[in-house]
């Protein structure tokens, strides 16, 4: 199951045909420009097209995916040195110093800068990813009953843990998933539970619409709130001036964007962080080091740090979402949703059972960022255009999607009402600050958790100390508490401090 | 319409998280002595309390737990505020914007008439309103958008995926 050069061969195999190679190029195009929209993010983005997938094969779907997530990565940089606003939570970090550089008139260099960055730390972390994931991938088939509980368990808490200030509420916000989760039928005996009497609900909710209602839907109704607002006011857009990069700028900028590259892939590697997080990261282990008296007011190695870190963190976010089923962030959980769709359930395995999809996967991967290089070059100086897109015309189109793509996963016209319920359940969510990510984690987890839970207790004959006393398990466990203890610690402490928690906008 | 669509339910985000917590605490309590005794029955494969309902239990006592901690931490949030207003200040707020309503409405609209008068005018119309609802005030501008969308939505769904959407009107 290790890596070698005919996981490569059997990749390139898989994604050689013309179909599958449109899909990926077409994916990495909309990616860029999801990615330079203002308010729309890479989750957005692969929520959305998520429904175009339904018919294809599992390689070309989880290319096309994968295109959009690694050019919805690289898009986020155009907004943020143009317009001073992040395309995308990732970008935050570039605005630091790529917005001062575009006001120096010096836009194209930091635009050539953020692509080339953001092209290497892809490319880095989809050979960590080739080579990683199978070594994970072999220890986790040894994993029982026991083991399988104690990841979902792990994998909830510290999604809900680390994607929200307040863990409470992101705890909450699991629940709330495992809730809707468990409506429909009871995964070992198979009768319908939870169904309140309505016929329609003894199946349970399909996994599209509650996804597109919850992450896209939700952030149409809030986009459409604040331009009922702001009406008709429009950003400034700095113009795309400047010369290009000089072999000065590269001999500053390797090492930041090699160390950006390895911090993206190791961060985007641990569950629920991704690239906002290995962004900010790089960004700071940069300012430590540098020698560059600009830093922080429009300096080349900040956009170099942070845009080779969050597209360093796209392959380290497959890692566990591969090979344990536990996403990276809320893109990979947004994937796993595709993945399950496709018949393939991730965790160890697919590397058995689908061992040609998942090389066609990371060669896809890399093709991707192949295109993001080619079609960001090309368009560098006319990418910004699509943030000039007017709200009216875009937000129509997205709610147009949004329907389309609900009733197209079964045909139903109860899934539109689903993802309406969960769009406008998502927004006054959102407004509560109540993640989104952990919800669909425990949409998707519950049943392995549950599954696992009861099988593992019955075997163990009713005893829960018995079911869990395994090495391994016990491991994750204790991990798990430590990790839900000390966060829960330290909000308290920042709590009577009187420090303000930030929460999720 | 426009100022219409800019009112909003401006709260505290204490009060806020007081209102949620308390909902999550009564709909778990009541989840756990009725509802899921109530709503899911014991099947085949149970051995002892390891049954159909013992998930769902887990997950209300949890619920039930955080419900709590919310609430506490809401509470203390608030006294925090009254504090704050009391020196002046203003303490941190959250809003609902209508506009989530009238998306709702939109959206119930599609499904209401989707089988009825078919997709594409069930399309376009809600296309039509979602524009209008965002200041679009160009008649001409709308039609040509929701068209243009819906057929393009319509060739690939239906002529190129075969996904069964209805045309409407009994066909």
């Amino acid at each position: 199951m290790g890596f070698s050069f005919s996981n490569i061969i059997s990749g390139f195999q898989q994604i050689s045909t013309l179909d599958c190679i449109a899909m990926i190029a077409f994916g990495t195009f909309l990616g860029i420009v999801i990615g330079a929209l203002p308010g729309l993010t890479a989750t957005t983005g692969v929520a959305i097209f998520l429904p175009l997938t339904f018919y294809m094969d599992p390689v070309p779907a989880l290319g096309f995916l994968g295109g959009i997530y690694c050019g919805g990565m690289y898009g986020g940089s155009i907004t943020a040195i143009l317009i001073n606003t992040p395309g995308t939570p990732a970008g935050a970090a570039t605005v630091i110093d790529g917005y001062p550089l575009a006001k120096k008139g010096e836009a194209y260099r930091a635009l050539q800068m953020a692509l080339y960055a953001s092209t290497i730390g892809g490319l880095i972390s989809c050979v960590a990813l080739m080579f990683f994931a199978p070594i994970l991938a072999s220890a986790a088939l040894k994993f029982s009953f026991a083991e399988y509980f104690a990841l979902g368990v792990f994998g909830l808490s510290i999604v809900a843990g680390l994607s929200n200030g307040n863990i409470f509420k992101g705890l909450l916000s699991c629940v709330i998933g495992l809730f809707i989760g468990c409506m429909g039928m009871d995964p070992i005996s198979g009768y319908p539970r939870l169904s309140f009497g309505v016929t329609s609900f003894l199946g349970g909710f399909e996994l599209i619409p509650v996804l597109i209602g919850i992450f896209a839907l939700s952030e149409l109704v809030k986009q459409c709130a604040e331009k009922a607002l702001r009406g008709n006011e429009k950003d400034e857009v700095m113009a795309v001036s400047g010369k290009g990069l000089t072999k000065q700028d590269w001999k500053h900028c390797v090492a930041p964007i090699l160390k950006g590259s390895l911090i993206g892939t190791f961060i985007g590697a641990v569950p629920a962080t991704g690239g906002g997080t290995a962004a900010f990261l790089s960004y700071g282990e940069q300012r430590r080091v540098t020698k560059d008296p600009d830093f922080g007011n429009g300096s080349i190695e900040g956009v170099a740090a942070s845009e080779s870190a969050n597209n360093g963190a796209t392959g380290g976010t497959f890692i566990p979402m591969l090979t344990l089923g536990i996403p990276g962030d809320s893109v990979t959980a947004v994937m796993m949703g595709a993945l399950i769709i496709q018949g393939l359930t991730p965790g160890p395995s697919l590397f058995t059972d689908h061992g040609d999809t998942i090389n066609g996967i990371y060669i896809s991967l890399l093709i991707a960022n192949l295109f993001m290089l080619i079609m960001g070059q090309i368009g560098l100086r006319w990418f910004y255009k699509v943030c000039l897109i007017p709200k009216e015309i875009l937000q129509p189109i997205i709610f147009g999607l949004c329907c389309i793509g609900a009733y197209a996963a079964s045909s139903r016209i109860f899934d539109v009402g689903c993802m309406i319920f969960f769009g406008i359940l998502g927004y006054i969510l959102l407004r509560l600050g109540i993640p989104m990510t952990p919800i669909l984690l425990g949409l998707i987890l519950g049943e392995i958790t549950e599954s696992n839970l009861r099988r593992g207790m019955i075997a163990a004959g009713g005893d829960f100390i018995k079911f869990i006393n395994r090495p391994i398990c016990l491991v994750i466990l204790a991990f798990t508490i430590f990790s839900l203890v000390f966060t829960i610690v330290r909000m308290v402490k920042d709590k009577l401090k009187g420090k303000e928690i930030s929460e999720v906008e | 319409m426009d100022n219409f669509l800019k009112k909003r339910l401006i709260v505290t985000k204490a009060h806020a998280d007081i209102a949620f917590s308390a909902t999550v605490i009564v709909l778990s309590l009541y989840m756990l002595i009725f509802g899921n005794q109530k709503f899911i029955k014991v099947g085949f494969g149970a051995v002892g309390k390891i049954d159909d309902r013992l998930f769902p239990n887990i997950l209300m006592v949890a619920a039930l737990i955080l419900g709590c901690a919310i609430f506490a931490f809401a509470m203390f949030d608030n006294a925090k505020n009254k504090r704050t207003i009391a020196v002046g200040g203003t303490p941190p707020t959250t809003e609902f914007s209508i506009c989530a309503l009238f998306i709702a409405l939109i959206g119930v609209f599609f499904c209401l008439t989707m089988k009825t008068i078919g997709y594409p005018l069930s399309s376009c119309i809600s296309i039509y309103a979602v524009y209008f609802m965002l200041g679009g005030r160009k008649i001409w501008k709308g039609v040509v958008l929701a068209g243009v969308f819906t057929l393009i939505c319509y060739l690939f769904f239906a002529v190129y995926l075969g996904v069964n959407l209805p045309i409407g009107f009994g066909f």
